[in-house]
């Protein structure tokens, strides 16, 4: 018994410490980052045009009314912690406005790999503040990125595709007795890239354990529902299932006769595939894509759902952000052999110092 | 196997054992904090849980809050419950010279982010009408204190409208009346919320009245929270006619109808 106790803390911690510390490539960390400040980025954008009428000491959502819905213990909103945000502080519309360019200033910075940890952690600081002034503004993707940005704001997330990394090649001419390669393989990678890993599965599981609990995604009508959300969808998909609905019903008819086919279908079974569909991916996504053989299928098969539930629900930034995430999963290297495939066809493909081919391969099968 | 047991720097292998101990046992409570708010948020309308599961959650939600990490992630995207429908928020102002104008918020938004924000809104006021929580009337509450400071108005309806989901049969239909999802035809008058609130006295706060307008009593409304809204006088229930001015004049709002 003493002897199973013993090899059982033995192995576990063996594991947790390969799990979390074995050294890995930064180059997919980088991209990742990119990828989501360019998101990131636009959805501020569309923030610009509301800001002072929201945040304004005259706007649409009052300071004082706001932070007496939280005093009231309403749940929804959070609890009586105090939450910190920098627009308690700003009330005059120059000030409002000022405020917004600021962090506009450190999510673009975020987005170009300036100052990687600072500008990740101003740029978490800028969502945290929006989150905690309007609570009632929230959707998916502010509700999400945070999961991401802890992940940065850990792993050295501008060390590829960023401004950081140019600077640092560029000082191998001027200073090259000081040179240190800033994208070498970093053990702080792993646990930035295992802590998105792993909120994204938790994620899943959540959001696949909510719609399980409601009937239409279990009948099939979720995707109709959707596509018929007249303010939140971003296509209106109904025009073209007109004529598919047409089409079809002329193609029963020819084969089964008019008499047999009803005049006003009640179901449309590509919509009911659709959403079955979605409730397979989000099943089997957290299961299968720890497993390095099916990786590379789930993260193609997960680019094809994110964008037609991105399509339907209008979720644009939202899916984005969560196919980004799949990215996690990617090992470094992998990524480092395409762009050296796209951009010229090299051979060789130049490995970061440091890197440790068996730790990107251990954090790409999830052992 | 690469070999953990020695310290080195960021650049090459792993922390020191000390470091990675630390380490350790921050990640496995950053983990635990997020399970426990996901299993509490997302099960929280379902179940009730231990006082010790609620006692643990309480302990973590400073942390998991602050961060924004408290989120339960059950968007369902739909849930064929009636707050599922997008909603819309018609607004009737009326200002100190008695004239009224009519809008909709977030009407004029062209990009798809900027208009779900009003969305968003909207289908959360419903939502907490719907659930009749105890303070359902408190985001109303603070839209229509929004509303008369950003416009300067002295009195509000704020009108929270519903609309129906199209059918198959809608989309086929040859009137153009069906297939288009905006007409005022999809609105479900029976399951509006309408909200209405004054400030007569633009300097004084506590002339500030809201109360939510009874769907049943179709032109008696009902005084109701917000401390002295007790003497609070009658708003229409229905936003039903257009009044002299432009509603676009206001910087938030257009009543364009897309």
């Amino acid at each position: 018994m003493r002897t199973y106790f013993q090899k059982l803390i033995d192995q576990s911690g063996t594991g947790w410490n390969r799990f979390w510390y074995t050294p890995s490539d930064p180059y997919m960390l980088g991209l990742m980052r990119l990828l989501t400040g360019l998101v990131f980025t636009y959805w501020y954008l569309t923030l610009l045009p509301d800001i002072s009428h929201f945040f304004a000491q005259d706007g649409l959502l009052p300071l004082e009314k706001i932070q007496s819905l939280r005093n009231n213990g309403q749940t929804a909103f959070g609890d009586q912690v105090t939450l910190f945000s920098y627009w308690n502080y700003v009330s005059s519309p120059g000030a409002v406005q000022l405020a917004y360019y600021a962090g506009l200033l450190a999510i673009l910075a975020f987005t170009v790999g300036l100052y990687g940890r600072i500008s990740a952690a101003l740029t978490y600081l800028v969502l945290i503040s929006y989150a905690h002034r309007a609570p009632m503004l929230l959707g998916s993707f502010e509700q999400t990125l945070p999961l991401l940005m802890l992940g940065y704001c850990v792993g050295p997330c501008s060390a590829s595709f960023s401004v950081d990394r140019w600077l640092n090649a560029r000082s191998v001419r001027t200073a090259p007795a000081k040179y240190k390669p800033l994208d070498r393989s970093s053990w702080l990678t792993t646990v930035g890239l295992r802590l998105i890993q792993i909120h994204l599965t938790l994620i899943t599981v959540a959001s696949v354990v909510a719609k399980l609990r409601y009937d239409s995604w279990w009948t099939g009508g979720a995707t109709w529902l959707l596509m018929v959300r007249p303010e939140s969808r971003a296509i209106d998909f109904t025009g073209a299932f007109r004529h598919l609905l047409d089409f079809t019903l002329a193609i029963r008819r020819f084969f089964n006769g008019a008499a047999s086919v009803p005049e006003q279908p009640e179901k449309i079974m590509f919509l009911d595939a659709w959403t079955h569909m979605v409730i397979m991916f989000q099943l089997l996504f957290p299961l299968t894509v720890w497993n390095s053989l099916l990786r590379p299928l789930v993260i193609a098969i997960s680019a094809v759902v994110w964008l037609l539930i991105a399509l339907l629900s209008g979720l644009v930034p939202y899916c984005a952000l969560m196919f980004i995430a799949g990215l996690a999963f990617v090992p470094g290297q992998s990524l480092r052999v395409c762009v050296a495939c796209c951009c010229g066809g090299k051979k060789t493909v130049q490995m970061p110092i440091g890197s440790n081919i068996v730790g990107d391969q251990r954090l790409a099968s999830g052992r | 196997m690469p070999d953990l047991s020695k310290s080195t720097d960021e650049s090459g292998g792993p922390p020191s054992p000390r470091v990675r101990s630390v380490l350790s046992v921050l990640l496995f409570l950053h983990l635990f904090a997020i399970c426990i708010s996901l299993i509490v948020g997302n099960f929280g309308r379902l179940r009730s849980f231990s006082a010790l599961m609620v006692g643990t959650e309480n302990v973590l939600s400073p942390y998991t809050s602050t961060l924004l990490l408290n989120s339960p992630h059950d968007d369902s995207l739909i849930s064929e419950m009636p707050y599922d429908s997008d909603h819309r928020f018609d607004v009737e102002l009326t200002f100190a010279d008695g004239h009224k104008e009519q809008m909709r918020l977030g009407a004029g938004a062209a990009l798809p982010e900027r208009r779900q924000r009003y969305v968003q809104m909207a289908n959360l006021v419903a939502q907490l009408a719907d659930d009749q929580i105890s303070n359902a009337d408190a985001l109303a509450n603070v839209l229509c204190k929004g509303l008369l400071n950003s416009t300067g108005a002295t009195g509000v309806t704020l009108n929270c409208r519903r609309y129906r989901p199209q059918t198959i049969p809608d989309v086929r239909s040859s009137d153009p009346i069906f297939q288009n999802p905006r007409d005022p035809h999809f609105l479900i008058a029976e399951e509006d919320f309408t909200w209405g609130a004054e400030q007569p006295d633009k300097t004084d706060d506590a002339s500030y009245n809201i109360w939510h307008v009874e769907k049943s009593k179709s032109d008696v409304a009902s005084p109701k929270t917000d401390g002295s809204a007790s003497s609070a006088p009658p708003v229409k229930p229905r936003l039903k006619t257009r009044d002299s001015q432009p509603a676009s004049s206001l910087p938030l709002f257009d009543d364009r109808n897309p």
